[in-house]
């Protein structure tokens, strides 16, 4: 069997699940540093030793991380990636009972936003503690909810899904839902803060309790309105308890079923983690703020015929993700580019690259290198470039781009 | 209208020796055998190069229907044909006009053939290998000529043998070589009052009876070509600063200074 893991990473806690485990494990993602030796200590441990007076402590090392910032500890000046590196590094080891980060067959971590830039980032502080980029995925929570949810009883995903994410300082909202009518069915999710939130600091008093309580029933009447759902999903700090939240679960518990899960998305990277790399074709389309929710296309000739190429399909992963394509235009002097959306109630667009400035040739004699990649979600930049005709013609080193907001 | 996906290119290119070119993809050979036919007859179609396709472009099952087809003794535009349709580079319309440019250069007489051929050197840049081929031309002209009864006949291939000198000549001030170019006209000129040779020869040396108003033509002529000779050079200089290679210069300037270092030494023993 794999030896996979899924991290759920924010700033303000860290969640490991390992394959085969009972479940997922939570820390408060600080560690700290022994004052005297290179002993570090993660979650409620560090903590005790930054009371005790013999560690000093770091937080919000997601942020840190993205700002490029750093933390002195103990005389020593640690960057973000080496603090995140050390923090996964401690909460995995505290998992893997035994078996050393490196033996992990593969690795997932699930992030709120999937920032390209916090994505490599991530991958490189992750790849500094042993773990071989190739081992590496990073997922964002609406791929790992869709990873989770399609994992269990189908009877909780026959209409929609819901999940309430409540942590320390905001409340999070994620649908997801199943496309089916086609072959292949989609499964599509997606997620926002929620603005009329609370800290939940505010459940240690009464009236507290009674506020949040009532901020939660509104948010969920108001976000679930209208929609048929087969479960609905608790998850977070702020759920470990839910004596407070009478009249929200009065609300939420009608006509369906309501789970409790702390380790939701960490399960759901694990999910992905075992998943990954498998020759089997996956049994749905997966459209999240990971994954491409249209075709990409070209249209080419094959022996007279006009067929179509593939560059990408939808659910196909966009971080990381470079095309390619050869093509000789025959008497044309553009390349058109086909964005098909798989929801069949948006229109297709076309994107023309017209070769301006291209040296004109004899007929069929220049050959263009088209790629493609993705910047970020809903972002696509496309190049084109001159590649000459072999030694008959060498290139010329004519290039266009164009970028593209979806 | 359309576009073309490209297939796999070679590693190791295939080298064309009558054009002394690399090729790197089926597309590219096919372009080759419609484009120079004739220099494509009797010399593109080796073992090796059918090797080549299976090894270098995975076009395995070409390579095989290839050496069927030759094994059958098959003829060559039957082969070449059978490159150009798995190339999916040309239209069956193209093919087919490839077909018929074949036998019509398979028709040609000895001569017409080298002097097509020597056009397409020329198309493909190669004036040497053109002039390599045209040499022969006049020798040829000559034998028939002695073995021509016909009077008419006789004046036609002399006709015909001094604009092939004037063709050499032609490559020869191409090559920048007046010399031989001179002699080239010289001999058209003897064999008849060819205006093309009086004209190259006015080019040259300005020499020869031209009527005034071809004269002034002929000079606006050569004021354009060493316009565009000087834009070339121009050009060349300005390709030349930019792909200027440190390494290669560095290299250079080694050899220099060791060349120095020895002549120092000799001189001072």
């Amino acid at each position: 069997m794999k030896l996979c893991a899924g991290i759920d990473l924010c700033d303000d806690y860290i969640i490991v699940y390992v394959t085969g485990a009972a479940g997922a494990r939570r820390f408060p993602a600080v560690i700290s540093r022994d004052r005297r030796t290179d002993e570090w200590y993660l979650g409620e441990e560090a903590y005790a030793s930054a009371l005790s007076g013999k560690g000093i402590l770091t937080d919000r090392l997601l942020t840190m991380l993205e700002r490029g910032g750093t933390a002195t500890l103990a005389r020593h000046t640690y960057s973000g990636a080496e603090l995140v590196g050390r923090l996964v590094k401690e909460a995995l080891e505290q998992q893997l009972q035994g078996a050393a980060v490196s033996d992990l067959d593969r690795l997932v971590i699930a992030i709120r936003r999937p920032d390209p830039r916090l994505m490599e980032l991530l991958t490189e502080a992750v790849e500094d503690i042993g773990i071989n980029r190739s081992r590496i995925g990073i997922v964002s929570h609406s791929e790992a909810l869709i990873r989770f949810v399609m994992s269990q009883d189908r009877n909780l995903f026959m209409n929609s899904c819901a999940v309430f994410d409540l942590s320390d300082e905001k409340l999070y909202y994620y649908e997801m839902k199943v496309l089916r009518g086609s072959a292949k069915p989609s499964v599509a999710a997606a997620g926002e803060a929620v603005e009329t939130s609370f800290r939940t600091d505010i459940l240690s008093s009464e009236s507290g309790r009674r506020l949040a309580d009532r901020i939660m029933r509104d948010s969920a009447e108001r976000l679930m309105k209208g929609g048929i759902y087969s479960a609905v999903f608790l998850t977070g700090k702020g759920f470990q308890s839910t004596d407070w939240a009478k009249e929200f679960l009065a609300f939420v518990c009608t006509r369906r079923r309501v789970l409790y899960h702390d380790g939701l998305f960490a399960q759901g990277a694990c999910i992905a983690a075992e998943t990954a790399g498998s020759s089997e074709e996956e049994a749905y389309t997966l459209l999240c703020d990971t994954s491409l929710e249209y075709e990409l296309s070209v249209k080419v000739r094959i022996r007279g015929r006009d067929s179509k190429l593939i560059l990408a399909s939808p659910g196909d992963r966009w971080f990381g993700r470079r095309v390619h394509a050869e093509l000789i235009p025959l008497d044309q002097d553009y390349v058109d580019v086909e964005l098909t959306p798989v929801d069949p109630r948006k229109k297709s667009r076309l994107l023309r690259l017209p070769l301006t400035d291209f040296p004109e040739r004899e007929r069929g004699c220049t050959a263009l290198s088209l790629e493609a990649d993705f910047p970020g979600p809903g972002e696509l930049s496309l190049s084109l470039k001159d590649l000459g005709f072999g030694e008959i013609f060498p290139a010329s080193g004519a290039e266009i781009s164009r970028e593209v907001e979806l | 209208m359309a576009l073309l996906l490209c297939r796999k290119r070679a590693r190791e290119p295939y080298f064309f020796e009558k054009l002394q070119l690399s090729l790197g993809s089926l597309r590219e050979l096919c372009y080759v055998i419609r484009r120079y036919p004739a220099l494509c007859m009797d010399g593109l179609l080796t073992q090796e190069l059918i090797r080549w396709l299976s090894a270098q472009l995975e076009e395995g099952i070409l390579a095989e229907r290839l050496n069927k087809a030759a094994g059958a003794g098959e003829e060559e535009s039957f082969l070449l044909s059978m490159i150009l349709e798995e190339g999916d580079y040309y239209s069956p319309a193209e093919i087919k006009s490839f077909q018929e440019e074949y036998r019509r250069l398979k028709g040609l007489e000895k001569e017409a053939f080298k002097k097509e051929t020597g056009r397409l050197y020329m198309e493909a840049g190669r004036p040497e290998n053109a002039l390599g081929e045209l040499s022969g031309l006049p020798e040829l002209y000559q034998e028939r000529r002695r073995n021509a009864g016909d009077p008419a006949e006789r004046n036609r291939l002399s006709v015909e043998e001094a604009d092939c000198y004037c063709d050499m000549a032609e490559i020869h001030m191409l090559l920048s070589d007046r010399g031989s170019a001179m002699a080239m006209l010289e001999k058209a000129q003897a064999l008849s009052g060819s205006i093309r040779a009086q004209e190259l020869q006015y080019l040259l040396d300005g020499s020869g009876k031209l009527p005034e108003d071809r004269r002034r033509a002929l000079d606006g002529l050569k004021t354009s070509a060493a316009a565009a000779a000087e834009g070339s050079r121009a050009l060349r200089e300005v390709q030349r600063i930019f792909s200027y290679d440190d390494d290669k210069s560095f290299a250079m300037a080694e050899t220099m200074i060791s060349n120095w270092k020895n002549e120092y030494r000799r001189m001072n023993q």
